[in-house]
């Protein structure tokens, strides 16, 4: 492909520089695999770490009641998931009955209705098979039910039958309802007895309790209870941040160092090629195309170096089998690297193109 | 490139020693060809990217001046490839190179700075008459030389003295 005379120049340039260009394309690429695999490791671990305690569930309102209510129920559900600009997701759940996979008994697990949607999906009320109501099972309820194929028959205590027919896997902050055998079910004005609400952000779930408080205002207050996931999300809070302040300094560090390892390398080159700055400004070179081209120079080597330290960093993260840090901090690292030198080398290019072309022209 | 301690430089008319630094640099590119005394090449690109240099600055691409460049080496007997460094040719050939970079603008005045110091008569005879040439296309070449055998193809002559400094 043909290039633009100027980006040739800058090029060829840096091509003919061979000693300064390796020195510089060293300091990025060291400067950028070191903070990848120190710092960016740390922000990695975070990442992993924030992750879990979000899986655990920062994010999450519990709301049960001691004492069925007309005004707890999917009605509500309903009315808590209009908030979708806070409100990623609105679960109801009804009281549990037990039931067993034998007529004559077993080990029981809690049945309950669900409403609403689950992981993210809307749950579908499931028609019933041969007079039976279809439900699905965590695998620990098919586990303890003994319904080893995935689905079978199970009996409430009066001995209404329900097929289960399928295995449900529940969100890390519905965890604390395993066992249990879930029956799909249309809106309608039965109580629930659980409700859990899960806001889009973990800052968003203070707005989020006042909602659902809001909603709650005709419900006794003395027949509810209300969890909130405040603690971890203050926890998240505590994490977040924390392990990378450290990493923050290192980073700063090195970008410093390598700033100011560029700037001594560049003014080296130019202290150097004095006559070469001299003859460009004699035969035309404005002040600026000098600046330009040897801030250019330095740009395109610590793109580079930026891109193969990224690149190598990533690679030892990985060989290693630790936490990678995200993609946007990557091309941050480089991006401010491949700035960071840029910027060191324009004070030497300023200089250089400050000079009086003929006392440069007469250095030996 | 120097500043002026006193009268004024006038370019077709146009007096351009108090013009911006960025403006002299311009004329310069366009209007003025330079050769050095000692060549001032640089060492770290070909021959023929040093004659095609002062393209840049004039705003063309090099490219496009490549057969001009091609010819002028030719013309002045510079007989080693284009793409060889300034390190590996001599003084005389890197002197007709710094000559060609002079003139593949056709500027419209050339300053030569003891153009022929490190020639062979015979090389000397040729960028002479390659200086002539421009001359006669109605070019302005400066000369300064300390010989005489040059200074005779000038049309107009003046002789300095040193100054106290040495300059």
């Amino acid at each position: 492909m043909l290039m633009a005379p100027w980006p040739r120049e800058v090029v060829a340039a840096a091509l003919s520089q061979r000693v300064s260009s390796a020195m510089t394309l060293l300091f990025v690429l060291g400067a950028t695999a070191t903070v990848l695999i120190t710092a960016g490791r740390s922000v990695g671990a975070e990442a992993a770490i924030l992750a879990e305690v979000d899986a655990v569930g920062t994010r999450t309102l519990t709301i049960r009641t001691t004492a069925p209510h007309d005004d707890f129920s999917s009605l509500l559900v309903d009315r808590l998931a209009a908030y979708g600009d806070v409100v990623d997701e609105v679960t109801g759940f009804g009281a549990p009955v037990d039931i067993t996979a034998m007529a004559s008994g077993g080990r029981p697990v809690a049945m309950r209705t669900v409403y609403g949607s689950l992981s993210g999906d809307p749950v579908v009320p499931l028609t019933p098979l041969v007079g039976q109501p279809q439900a699905i099972a965590t695998s620990d309820a098919l586990t303890t039910l003994g319904l080893l194929a995935g689905r079978g028959t199970v009996y409430d205590s009066s001995g209404t039958e329900t097929l289960i027919t399928n295995r449900v896997t529940l969100p890390a902050h519905l965890a604390w309802m395993e066992p249990t055998v879930l029956i799909p079910s249309q809106a309608d004005t039965q109580p629930l007895s659980v409700i859990t609400v899960v806001a889009r952000e973990p800052a968003d779930l203070p707005l989020v309790t006042s909602l659902v408080t809001a909603a709650l205002v005709d419900v006794d207050p003395e027949t509810i209870t209300l969890e909130t996931s405040e603690q971890l999300a203050e926890l998240r809070g505590v994490i977040d941040g924390q392990l990378t302040t450290q990493s923050h300094r290192l980073v700063l560090g090195i970008l410093v160092a390598c700033g100011f390892a560029t700037l001594v390398n560049v003014w080296s080159l130019v202290l150097m090629r004095r006559r070469d700055f001299g003859r460009r400004r004699a035969l035309g070179a404005t002040r600026t195309m000098i600046v330009m081209l040897l801030s250019a120079q330095v740009a395109v080597i610590s793109l580079v170096g930026a891109l193969i330290g990224v690149t190598a960093g990533v690679a030892v993260l990985f060989i290693a089998g630790d936490p990678l840090p995200t993609v946007d901090y990557m091309v941050a690292v480089g991006a401010a690297f491949a700035t960071t030198t840029t910027f060191a080398a324009s004070l030497p290019a300023l200089w250089a193109a400050n000079r009086d072309p003929l006392t440069e022209l007469r250095v030996p | 490139m120097l500043r002026l301690r006193g009268g004024a430089v006038t370019l077709a008319g146009r007096r351009v020693d108090d013009l911006p630094d960025a403006d002299r640099a311009k004329i310069r590119a366009e209007h003025f060809g330079f050769v050095f005394q000692d060549a001032a090449l640089d060492p770290t690109r070909t021959v023929l990217a040093n004659v095609l240099e002062s393209a840049l600055y004039r705003g063309q691409d090099p490219r496009r001046l490549r057969s001009r460049a091609l010819e002028l080496l030719t013309a002045m007997g510079v007989d080693v490839p284009a793409e060889r460094l300034p390190g590996q040719i001599s003084g005389g050939q890197a002197q007709r190179i710094s000559l060609c970079r002079a003139l593949v603008g056709r500027p419209s005045v050339i300053f030569a700075d003891e153009p022929t110091g490190n020639l062979d008569p015979v090389s000397a005879d040729s960028v002479l008459a390659m200086l002539r040439q421009q001359a006669d296309r109605g070019a302005t070449v400066i000369v300064i030389t300390h010989d005489q055998r040059v200074a005779a193809w000038a049309d107009i002559q003046h002789a300095l003295t040193a100054a106290e400094d040495g300059h």
